[in-house]
C-alpha cells in the first residue's frame, strides 16, 4: 500500500534515506528511512518498544543528530536551517519533559516568547487549549506538582501555543485519561482537517485506527509498510493481526 | 541479612558507577580530582591549625601556664565543632537518604521489610560519614599531636578508633531530628520567599562567622600571639566550655589519655543510648513519613488571574535560567551567595594581606597586585555556579533543542546569567577595596578589568566543559545534589589561574625593587600583565568554547 493523496500539496515532511546509528551500537536504530507528509494528514508511526520510532522522531525534531540521510520540514532543511525549521512544529516527548521550577502559565508564556506569539494570540489560543486539556487554576502551581497526566497535557499545551503546521508527539495518549485522550483525539483530527500535519508515534494499534488516515509501521529501524486505513478497511483485514505480522516477519517468523 | 546486603550493594553502585568501562574511568578522575581538592583543604587547615596550637597552649592564666588544660580545651572544641559539622552534613544526607531519594517509591513496593530498608541507608550514610570523620580526625589528631610533641602509638591508633565511631552520635542525633528537619524543609521550600529569607539568614550568619576567624586569623598571623583575643573572662569561658561539652570532650580526654576508662564506659553508654534512641525514632515512622511524602501536595503561592506577559526570546531564554535557580534553593544559595560573599571575603582577606605583608619589601607598596590576586582568586573559586549551567537543564535539555533556538543562543543565555552576578559581585568587591583604601581607584579599575575578563572566560571554559561531560541528574525535578568533576575542574584550574597570575605580580614586584626599576615602571608592568594575561586566556577559553559547538550541542544526549 502506498500514499497518493494530496500529493499535488506542498509536503510539511520530507525524510529521504535517514540512518541514525548511535555510537556505542553495532546496528543502526534507524536504516534507509523514507517519508513524506503533507498538510491536512495525520499519520500514526507504529512499531514496537525499540523498533526506531522514538529515535526517528528525535532525528525528525533535531533532538539528535543523524548519520546521513536528509530532513526537510516545511521547505526548510534541517541541517542547513535548524531554527527556521523549528519554528514549524510543535514537539510533545515521550517523557512529558518540561521545566518544572515554571507555574504552568508561565511555561506556556516561556514556549510562547520562544515561537514569537503575540500576548492577544496566546490569550485566545490558551483559552482554546483549556477547552481541550482543562488544567484551570492548576496553570497557577508550578509543574513539578503535577501528576503525570498533568505534565503530558502542559507539554501539549505548550507545544500548541503558535499553532504549528506540524505537530510531532511521541507515545502522546500514555497517561492521559480516557476523556481528555478522546478530547485530545478529536483536537487532532479539527488541527488537522484546519491544513496541518500531524505525525504521531504509538504502539498502540488501535488508537493509530481510531486518529489516523495514514499509518506508517518501521520494525527494527525499517520501514516495512506505509498505507491508508481506508484502503486497508476495503482489503476487511484485521489491523492487529497485520501490524503483528508486518513486524514479525521481519524477524524472520512471519504468520502466513 | 541477604535482602540487606543486597539494599547495601545497590546503595553502594548508585554512588559509585562501576557498571562500564568508561563509568570507572570517569569515576576514577572524578576520585583523583577530590583527592587534589581535600588535600589542598587538609594542608591549608594543617597549617593553620598546627599553628594555632602552638600559640594557644602557650596562654596563661594569672599568669600561670597550663599546657594540658589549654589541649584538653582545644582537642574539646575541635571535636565539638565535628560533632556539629557532622550532625548537620549526616541530617541532611539521612533526610535525602530516607525521604527524598526516588528509589524510595520503588523499594517501598517491593518485599523488603522496612527495617531492612531503613538499616540499609543508614549504613550507606554512615558509611560515607565515617570516610570523612577518618580523614579529618587524622589529619586533626596527627596535626596536634606533632605540634605538641606527644605522638605515641596509643594515640595513632585511638586517632583510628575514634575516627570510625565518631559519626555515631551525630548520625544518633540526626536520625531524631531527621522528622523535623523534613518537614521544615519541605515546608521552607515551598515557600520561596521564605525559603530566600532562610538562605539569606544563613548568609549573613556565615558572614559574621566569617568575619570573627578572620579577626583571630590576623592577630594570630600578624602579632604571632592569640593572647589578646584570649582574655582571662574568654580563657574561663572556654574552661567551663571544654569541661561541659558532652560527648566531644570525652573524645578529648580519651584522645589525650584522661580518665581512658571512664572516658570509654561513658561514651559506650552514650552511644548504645543515642543509637537505640534514634533508631526507634526513625523506624517507628520511616513508612509512614515516606507515604506522606510521596502523596504530600506541595502548596504555592497561586494568581486569581492568568498572568499574561510577553517577553524577548533572549529575555525569556534568561529568566528560564533565574526561575530554575530562585525555585531551588540549594542554586539560590550557591548564586546568590557569589554576590553576597565574595566582596566581603575579598575585603578581610586584602585587609589581612596588608596588615601582614605592609613594610615586607621596604617602602614598595604592591596593594594593586596583592587586591588583583585576592579578587581573581576569589571570583574564580565561587564562579563555579557556571560550570553547572547544562546539566542544570535534567532531561528537559532534550527538548529545548526541538525549539527554534540556536546553540549559540540557548548557550549564551546561560552564560549571561551566570556572568550578571559574577560581575556584580567583583564590582562591588572592587568598588569596596577602593573606598576602604586598601587599593587606589585607578588600581581598583585595573583589578575589576582583569577579574571581570577572567571571569567571562572561566564561564566560557565551565559552560564548553559541561556541555561536553554533562552529568544530568536522574531525579524528577532535575535537581543536581553533589558536585560532580567539572566542578572539580574548575575549581582547580581557577586556582591555579589565580596563584600563576598572583606570583607572577609578585615577582614583577620583587625583580623591580632588587633590579632599582622606578616605581611607575613597575606599576605600568603589572598593569599589562593583569590585562593581557586574563585576554590571552578569554581568547583561549572563546577558541575552546567555538570549537564544534554545534556538533557538540547536536550530541547532547541527557537520555543516553
Amino acid at each position: 500500500m502506498s500514499d497518493n493523496h494530496c500529493e499535488a500539496a506542498t509536503p510539511i515532511i520530507e525524510i529521504t534515506n535517514l540512518v541514525k546509528q548511535y555510537p556505542s551500537a553495532a546496528e543502526p536504530a534507524v536504516k534507509d528511512f523514507s517519508l513524506v507528509c503533507y498538510p491536512g494528514e495525520i499519520v500514526g508511526l507504529l512499531g514496537h518498544n525499540g523498533a526506531g520510532k522514538s529515535t526517528t522522531l528525535k532525528c525528525l525534531t533535531g533532538m539528535l543528530p543523524y548519520t546521513s540521510g536528509r530532513i526537510v520540514i516545511n521547505g526548510y532543511d534541517l541541517e542547513a536551517s535548524p531554527v527556521k525549521a523549528k519554528f514549524s512544529f510543535g514537539f510533545v516527548s515521550d517523557k512529558h519533559d518540561v521545566f518544572v521550577k515554571m507555574t504552568g502559565i508561565q511555561y506556556v508564556n516561556f514556549m510562547a516568547d520562544a515561537y514569537g506569539v503575540s500576548k492577544s494570540e496566546r490569550i485566545s489560543r490558551l483559552e482554546e487549549l483549556e477547552d481541550v486539556f482543562s488544567l484551570g487554576s492548576r496553570l497557577n502551581e508550578t509543574i513539578n506538582t503535577y501528576s503525570h497526566g498533568m505534565r503530558q497535557k502542559i507539554c501539549m499545551m505548550g507545544s500548541l501555543i503558535h499553532r504549528p503546521k506540524l505537530w510531532i508527539l511521541d507515545e502522546p495518549m500514555i497517561g492521559l485519561d480516557p476523556l481528555t485522550s478522546a478530547k485530545v483525539s478529536d483536537y487532532m483530527k479539527t488541527y488537522a482537517a484546519d491544513g496541518n500535519c500531524i505525525l504521531f508515534s504509538s504502539h498502540n494499534v488501535n488508537s493509530v485506527r481510531r486518529i489516523c488516515e495514514r499509518a506508517v509501521i518501521i520494525n527494527k529501524g525499517v520501514k516495512t509498510d506505509d498505507f491508508r486505513f481506508e484502503d486497508f478497511s476495503l482489503k476487511g483485514d484485521d489491523l492487529e493481526e497485520y501490524f503483528l505480522e508486518k513486524t514479525a516477519r521481519n524477524d524472520g517468523d512471519a504468520k502466513q | 541479612m541477604k535482602r540487606y546486603c543486597l539494599l547495601l550493594k545497590k546503595q553502594l553502585f548508585d554512588g559509585i558507577p562501576l557498571s562500564s568501562k568508561s563509568a570507572r574511568a570517569k569515576s576514577a578522575g572524578n576520585i583523583a580530582l577530590m583527592t587534589l581538592l581535600i588535600g589542598g583543604i587538609i594542608a591549608a587547615f594543617v597549617l593553620i591549625f598546627s599553628r594555632f596550637t602552638s600559640t594557644y597552649v602557650q596562654i596563661k592564666i594569672n599568669r600561670v601556664p597550663d599546657i594540658a588544660a589549654r589541649q584538653f580545651e582545644i582537642m574539646s572544641i575541635a571535636y565539638f565543632a565535628l560533632i556539629i559539622a557532622f550532625t548537620i552534613t549526616g541530617t541532611n544526607r539521612l533526610c535525602y537518604s530516607l525521604f527524598e531519594n526516588s528509589d524510595l517509591s520503588i523499594l517501598i513496593s517491593m518485599p523488603f521489610s522496612n527495617f531492612e530498608i531503613f538499616a540499609s541507608k543508614l549504613t550507606w550514610v554512615y558509611v560515607r560519614q565515617a570516610a570523612v570523620s577518618f580523614v579529618t580526625t587524622l589529619a586533626l589528631n596527627l596535626t596536634f599531636f606533632i605540634t605538641t610533641h606527644s605522638v605515641s602509638a596509643y594515640n595513632v591508633i585511638m586517632t583510628l578508633i575514634v575516627g570510625l565511631i565518631l559519626p555515631v552520635i551525630p548520625l544518633a542525633i540526626a536520625s531524631v531530628i531527621v522528622l523535623p528537619y523534613y518537614y521544615v524543609k519541605r515546608a521552607v521550600c515551598s515557600h520561596y520567599l521564605l525559603s530566600f529569607a532562610v538562605m539569606t539568614a544563613l548568609l549573613i550568619g556565615f558572614c559574621l562567622l566569617y568575619a570573627y576567624m578572620f579577626g583571630i586569623a590576623e592577630n594570630l598571623l600578624v602579632s604571632g600571639k592569640v593572647a589578646s583575643l584570649f582574655n582571662e573572662n574568654v580563657m574561663r569561658r572556654i574552661s567551663s566550655f571544654s569541661r561541659n561539652c558532652y560527648p566531644a570532650n570525652l573524645f578529648a580526654g580519651i584522645m589525650l589519655g584522661r580518665d581512658v576508662g571512664k572516658n570509654i564506659g561513658i561514651l559506650i553508654a552514650i552511644l548504645l543510648g543515642a543509637s537505640g534512641i534514634g533508631i526507634a525514632v526513625v523506624h517507628a515512622v520511616f513508612v509512614r513519613v515516606t507515604q506522606a511524602g510521596f502523596a504530600a501536595h506541595i502548596p504555592h503561592v497561586k494568581h486569581e488571574k492568568l498572568r499574561f506577559y510577553c517577553r524577548g526570546r533572549m529575555r525569556s531564554l534568561i529568566a528560564k535560567e533565574f526561575l530554575t535557580v530562585i525555585r531551588t534553593p540549594s542554586y539560590a544559595y550557591m548564586y546568590f551567595a557569589t554576590a553576597i560573599i565574595m566582596p566581603l571575603m575579598t575585603y578581610y582577606s586584602a585587609k589581612l594581606g596588608t596588615s601582614l605583608f605592609s613594610g615586607l619589601l621596604g617602602n614598595v607598596r604592591f596593594d594593586f597586585e596583592l587586591c588583583t590576586f585576592i579578587v581573581v582568586l576569589y571570583s574564580t573559586l565561587t564562579n563555579t555556579f557556571c560550570s553547572t549551567g547544562i546539566s542544570r537543564d535534567g532531561y528537559m535539555a532534550m527538548v529545548q533543542k526541538t525549539l527554534p533556538y540556536s546553540p549559540a543562543q540557548i548557550l549564551s543565555a546561560k552564560m549571561i546569567f551566570s556572568g550578571a552576578v559574577s560581575e556584580l559581585s567583583i564590582l562591588v568587591a572592587c568598588i569596596t577595596l577602593s573606598a576602604t583604601g586598601l587599593e587606589s581607584a585607578a588600581d581598583a579599575t585595573v583589578t575589576f578589568l582583569s577579574a571581570s575578563i577572567l571571569a567571562v572566560a572561566q564561564i566560557a571554559f565551565a559552560t564548553r566543559l559541561d556541555l561536553n561531560r554533562p552529568h544530568f541528574s536522574r531525579s524528577d525535578d532535575g535537581e543536581i545534589k553533589e558536585a560532580n568533576s567539572t566542578v572539580s575542574v574548575i575549581i582547580l584550574t581557577g586556582l591555579a589561574v589565580s596563584f600563576s597570575l598572583g606570583i607572577l605580580l609578585l615577582f614583577n614586584t620583587v625583580r623591580s625593587l632588587l633590579g632599582g626599576a622606578p616605581t611607575d615602571t613597575n606599576k605600568s608592568l603589572s598593569y599589562v600583565y593583569s590585562l593581557c594575561i586574563p585576554l590571552a586566556l578569554l581568547a583561549g577559553a572563546a577558541a575552546f568554547f567555538f570549537v564544534n559547538l554545534k556538533k557538540v550541542y547536536a550530541n547532547l544526549d541527557s537520555e543516553g
